[in-house]
């Protein structure tokens, strides 16, 4: 197993090395002169030409790769010029408000999803099952902005219960109570599609495995059905259940991107959206960064608990 | 949208075709009645024939725009600022007093080309990439799927988004970057389907009657690898339209006025509590969008497996 786990972690590796390839070669991509577009039009040739060297920029680029790869490492992502702080230190803290609201996401949408297809499963072809697909299918489709917007559309306006937007300080004067009060609608919003592809692919694994043999030889048996559901079908279905389920957690992130834009959500993403916009290198690299980090750390993960739950991956090869 | 890409690795592994020979009792139908039965098959399939309306109705909606929209999509009349839709204006109007109706027929041309154009754009590239890589293996295949995993690395959206930011706003760059993300995918699906094709007797038959590999790749593997590419870009077409709406929305698609779907939410956000009708609207259609590709991918999928046309 931790042969299995190191065999991963070094198969990452180079994966990682491209994607901070793909990560810096793409700003380098902006067109025009880096240095020029953000002192503005107004900046004297001098002026332009001195942040030019101060940001390293009339090396080579091969160096100027393997100097920011090297300052990455370190823990060291640059400075961000719109808030001027270190980079490290603003999403740090920005990825702290993203990771609360994803938690929270991940609570609503696994075992939502779970259960939805379990019904839906163990009702084959009655009315409830069918609702629940055709709920699935459109709730699945739908992108996470148009969700959002719904939900505010609905519960904000129509009936005002829920706070559209206005989280500023997750640790503020409000407390918990605040919090929450807060972090509904994202949540939910961020949870509805993966809680939708998850019942979907629940429903289908559960009923493959229902029509196997030993589950008519265990009902033949005189086994209940509730144990014969629970006990027997649901474990052989984990595999490809954790599978789906995983990858939600890493596409959670992405998600997360719209929700943090349309509620103002003070996390990643926002931070990303005006990071783009301002052209701010330093941040839209690191976010893009530990997007892609999280993401990768998420499928190693899930290969590991598929890898230690299915005895037959367990033993050695 | 990201969430959909999940369903798409799964749709991926669904796509394999298989190549179970079919029986043949029956003499080979002509051509003319195997035109005839796909229609049935079609037609049977309500899901998919109830997506392929939509999309003509909109396709044809967008190209005879300047004849069927009611009003000049970029015309302002302050007096309807908000109107809700009803008679007048059928679909309301937003928040410069733009008739929406007239806004969406118009913004689907540029919804419907981000989503179709790159799709069918990375169709071609990847038919070729994955045809190489799969047929003739070895390093080539090694370099072309190492480097597709480092992009696998990305959420989707993330990518979009990323290059989308560094190449600036624009419907020509959107159409390059969502052409980018999409070719990983689909260079993967080529790839699986050519592998399992060039493992078949009819290849190993063609080749023991001596053809070049050009020629068992373009007639042998060609053929079976086109189907589930096509049932793979229906899919991928409708998923491309909530990316470029995504994008837009995020204030990286087309610059105004040309107003596409996803840039009429994006300012129906803004007055979402004096008429939330303005960005519902767009959404409503959006995911209509969506899910009639994703039908017509179904319907597709079944139509061509030959098993259905006994």
């Amino acid at each position: 197993m931790t042969l299995y786990i190191l065999r991963r972690i070094a198969a990452a590796i180079p994966v990682l090395i491209g994607v901070s390839l793909i990560v810096f070669i793409s700003l380098q991509l902006i067109p025009g002169d880096i240095a020029r577009a953000l002192l503005g039009p107004m900046a004297s040739q001098d002026t332009v030409q001195r942040y030019r060297e101060s940001l390293g920029l009339n090396q080579p680029v091969p160096i100027q790769y393997l100097t920011w790869l090297w300052h990455v490492l370190h823990g060291d992502l640059g400075r961000s010029f719109t808030e001027n702080i270190p980079t490290t230190a603003l999403l740090a803290a920005k990825l702290q408000n993203t990771l609360i609201l994803v938690t929270a996401s991940l609570l609503l949408a696994i075992p939502l999803g779970v259960l939805a297809g379990i019904v839906a499963a163990t009702h084959k072809f009655s009315w409830s099952d069918r609702l629940g697909m055709g709920t699935t299918l459109v709730l699945g489709n739908m992108p996470t902005f148009v969700v959002g917007l719904g939900l505010i559309a609905l519960f904000a306006v129509q009936i005002p219960l829920f706070p559209p937007l206005g989280m500023y300080d997750i640790l503020g004067s409000g407390g918990i109570a605040d919090l929450l009060r807060h972090l509904i609608l994202p949540a939910v919003t961020t949870a509805i599609p993966p809680a939708a592809i998850i019942a979907k692919m629940v429903r289908g694994s559960m009923l493959e495995v229902l029509g196997q043999d030993y589950v008519r030889a265990a009902r033949a048996n005189g086994i209940s059905m509730r144990t014969v559901n629970y006990r027997y079908a649901l474990r052989n279905a984990m595999p490809p259940i954790i599978t789906i389920s995983g990858l939600q957690v890493g596409f959670l992130l992405g998600g997360a991107v719209f929700t943090e834009y349309i509620f103002a959500w003070p996390g990643i993403g926002l931070q990303l959206q005006k990071a783009i916009l301002a052209r701010d290198i330093s941040v839209v690299q690191g976010a893009v960064l530990i997007i892609a980090a999280w993401f990768m750390l998420v499928n190693l993960v899930v290969d590991v608990i598929n890898r230690m739950l299915d005895p037959r991956l367990r033993s050695p090869r | 949208m990201h969430d959909q890409l999940a369903q798409i690795g799964i749709q991926e592994r669904e796509l394999s075709i298989s190549h179970e020979e079919p029986e043949h009792e029956e003499p080979e139908p002509s051509r003319a009645s195997r035109l005839a039965t796909r229609w049935r098959v079609l037609a049977r399939d309500r899901a998919a024939l109830a997506g392929l309306i939509l999309l003509a109705v909109i396709a044809l909606a967008a190209i005879l725009a300047p004849l069927v929209s009611p009003y000049d999509p970029n015309a302002q009349t302050s007096a309807v600022r908000f109107a809700r839709p009803g008679a007048g204006h059928l679909l309301g109007a937003d928040e410069a007093g733009r008739d929406i109706l007239s806004r969406l027929i118009w913004g689907g041309r540029v919804s419907l080309f981000t989503g179709v154009a790159p799709t069918l754009a990375a169709a071609v590239i990847s038919l070729l990439l994955g045809l190489i890589a799969g047929y003739f293996g070895g390093v080539l295949d090694q370099i072309t799927m190492r480097t597709l995993d480092i992009f696998f690395a990305f959420p989707i959206v993330l990518l979009a988004i990323l290059f989308a930011g560094v190449l600036g706003a624009g419907l020509r760059n959107e159409v390059i970057v969502i052409t980018v993300i999409l070719i990983p995918y689909m260079t993967r699906v080529v790839r699986t389907a050519t592998m399992s094709s060039r493992e078949q007797e009819y290849v190993e038959a063609a080749r023991a009657a001596g053809a070049a590999d050009w020629q068992i790749v373009l007639h042998e593997v060609l053929p079976n690898v086109v189907s589930p590419l096509l049932v793979y870009a229906a899919v991928l077409c409708g998923l491309m339209i909530l990316v470029a709406a995504g994008l837009s929305f995020f204030g990286l698609g087309p610059p105004p006025p040309s107003a596409d779907w996803g840039q009429m939410v994006n300012t129906g956000k803004s007055v979402l509590f004096e008429a939330p009708h303005v960005a519902m609207i767009p959404s409503i259609l959006i995911v209509a969008v969506a899910l009639a590709f994703n039908f017509l991918g179904d319907g597709l999928r079944d139509l061509l497996d030959p098993h259905t046309l006994r």
